[in-house]
């Protein structure tokens, strides 16, 4: 497209994406939505992004069980492939499956292998040099435990992602800005310092896993390297880039990783229906450039993101930033044939500016962040050795 | 009209560390599909009569009866909820209620105030408006007109339903998509003393009558 602008320098990028990730469905009720990935893939490509010099589009392999056992125990693995293939049994509550959440379905197995499979492909694509920057999408599912599905998640692709890249020698910083605290890839590297996991979610007073505490902070050598930053229902993007920018550069700059991995949940929305933050699109975008500006070796993956009318214009707004591109608030028509099909009706790349407010629930939500902050400066940053 | 004005206030929960059994006898009880599942004072998670009906074994079962009590008795009804849970607020409008319910193909949301569970409104709460709106709670006529899409057109078939002493209790407009992009359909609850000549003077202002009951 003619009318991008270019923003910097063009990093070589990477997009995974197969077809066989919109194969999956959660049963009706589930708001999970395999849609929500064609969606994002259909906005992207209509853009002109899936084309550019510098960007390339890759088909992802499943991961292997080997691969899968850097996180996930042997006998979880052959539980969940027993599910899909409709042998369950009563006992398999005690993996988390067959929950609301959780639900046992066809297929379920064989997604989960081929969403950890790419994440661990964006890995290995970073880590060679090949690109700068890789984006899976159908990643970041971040509360799995080693024996539990979670959250709507079965594999815990970022964990198993930052495991394969440790294994290798490097120190990764993660990044979390899903509206839900990350806790299975914070628990997973509790007691390591090769590992700095930084969470932003609702907090866990008002929402699921009901975890993500600012006192997290690790233990052992891992003292200091699991960061949490709680917000308060009603923070908008004011406050969020507020405590972003307070935590994370500082920390990160201090950390000095040699890969990225970040999960670009998009469930902080003021639209979403599962979380209850207030952030817009272009705040959401704000976010990511700032995650851009803190390393350039980026493994980036998506996570929850639950209004169809919302995922694809986040994610493709994420994928421009990474190219370094701007794109035109005006969604291609091409795109909007399609998603009108599906009842999304948006027509602009960025919402209505939400106006900067005094209310009550703002200024509740402010005064908690700078709280959560502060108490963070004085517990971890010393650690680290900033100035708290 | 908002969530907080329709929802049902106090509703039936249960305790996260009670047995299914506990929760199939409420849902009985009560005669309700939605229990929102406490941990204390604070809404942990959802458990609907579909989460019930999957963790019960079906008849087909091949375990003992005695083995299945065991293992009903041992689940925890914060092992098989939702926990990841829609919500909305007592401001949220019934038309973003109903579009939850529908896109997610869902029954009941909880409505939260910050941690605090206030109420829940379902589906049953949403068609009971429907049926209020469509004016159907107190006797009366209803007509079915289709009118042109354009500025005025309501007000022209008021003036003529006046004309003949009607008192309109409801007006509903909607898009007529199975006739004609430009037409609206438009349904009028109302009492009319003289009902069949305000039809045919419709008729004779040019407006289509899909239907008209006394």
């Amino acid at each position: 497209m003619d009318n991008h602008q270019s923003t910097t320098a063009k990093p070589k990028t990477a997009f995974l994406y197969t077809p066989d990730f919109e194969g999956f469905d959660y049963g009706p009720g589930h708001p999970l939505k395999s849609l929500r990935l064609r969606l994002t893939h259909d906005l992207i490509r209509a853009y002109g992004l899936l084309n550019l010099p510098d960007a390339r589009e890759l088909r992802p392999q499943p991961a292997s069980e080997e691969e899968l056992e850097l996180f996930h125990s042997p006998e979880y693995l052959q539980a969940l492939k027993n599910a899909e293939k409709g042998h369950a049994y009563h006992d398999y509550f005690v993996f988390g499956l067959g929950t609301g959440d959780n639900p046992i379905f066809q297929g379920m197995y064989t997604w989960s292998v081929l969403s950890a499979g790419a994440s661990l492909q964006a890995a290995r694509l970073v880590e060679s040099g090949e690109v700068d920057c890789a984006f899976n999408i159908a990643g970041g599912l971040h509360h799995a435990g080693p024996a539990q599905a979670s959250g709507f998640c079965y594999v815990n692709d970022p964990a198993l992602t930052i495991r394969y890249l440790i294994s290798k020698g490097y120190r990764v910083a993660y990044v979390d800005i899903d509206a839900h605290h990350g806790d299975g890839v914070q628990a997973a590297f509790y007691d390591t310092d090769q590992v700095l996991t930084v969470s932003f979610h609702e907090t866990g007073e008002t929402l699921f896993p009901g975890t993500g505490f600012v006192e997290e902070l690790g233990k052992g050598k891992g003292e200091g390297y699991s960061v949490n930053v709680p917000l308060y229902p009603g923070s908008d993007d004011e406050i969020f880039l507020w405590a972003f920018q307070e935590v994370a550069p500082p920390l990160i700059r201090a950390f000095q990783p040699d890969i990225l991995v970040t999960q670009l949940g998009v469930d902080t929305h003021r639209t979403d229906p599962l979380s209850h933050l207030e952030l817009t699109i272009q705040g959401f975008g704000r976010l990511v450039e700032a995650l851009r500006a803190l390393s350039s070796k980026w493994v980036a993956l998506g996570g929850g993101g639950y209004n169809l009318a919302n995922v694809p214009r986040a994610w493709a707004l994420a994928w421009g930033i990474m190219n370094g591109l701007n794109l035109p608030d005006q969604l291609p028509p091409d795109y909007m044939a399609i998603s009108l099909r599906w009842g999304v009706a948006e027509d602009r790349l960025f919402d209505d500016p939400f106006p900067s407010t005094t209310s009550p629930i703002k200024k509740r939500a402010l005064a908690y962040a700078r709280e959560q902050v502060a108490k963070l400066r004085k517990m971890v940053f010393p650690r680290h050795g900033i100035r708290p | 009209m908002l969530v907080g004005k329709r929802m049902k206030r106090n509703p039936v929960t249960i305790d996260k560390d009670s047995g299914i059994n506990e929760a199939l006898r409420l849902l009985q009880e009560h005669r309700i599909r939605h229990l929102p599942v406490m941990d204390g004072e604070k809404m942990v998670g959802i458990v609907t009569d579909r989460d019930i009906r999957r963790v019960l074994p079906s008849p087909a079962t091949s375990l003992e009866i005695h083995e299945l009590n065991y293992l009903l008795d041992k689940l925890r009804i914060g092992e098989v909820m939702t926990k990841k849970v829609i919500t909305v607020v007592p401001e949220t409008t019934l038309e973003e209620a109903a579009k939850l319910l529908l896109d997610h193909k869902i029954g009941g949301l909880p409505v939260m105030d910050g941690e605090e569970l206030v109420g829940i409104i379902t589906e049953t709460d949403i068609l009971e408006v429907f049926l209020e709106v469509m004016g159907v709670r107190a006797p009366s006529s209803r007509i079915e007109l289709i009118v042109e899409d354009k500025p005025g057109a309501l007000e022209e078939a008021c003036r003529i339903i006046k004309g003949y002493q009607g008192n309109i209790l409801s007006v509903v407009t909607a898009r007529a998509t199975l006739l004609d992009e430009e037409k609206k359909v438009l349904v009028i609850r109302l009492e009319a003393p003289d009902f069949e000549p305000l039809i045919k003077a419709l008729e004779g202002a040019d407006y289509k009558v899909l239907s008209a009951l006394v």
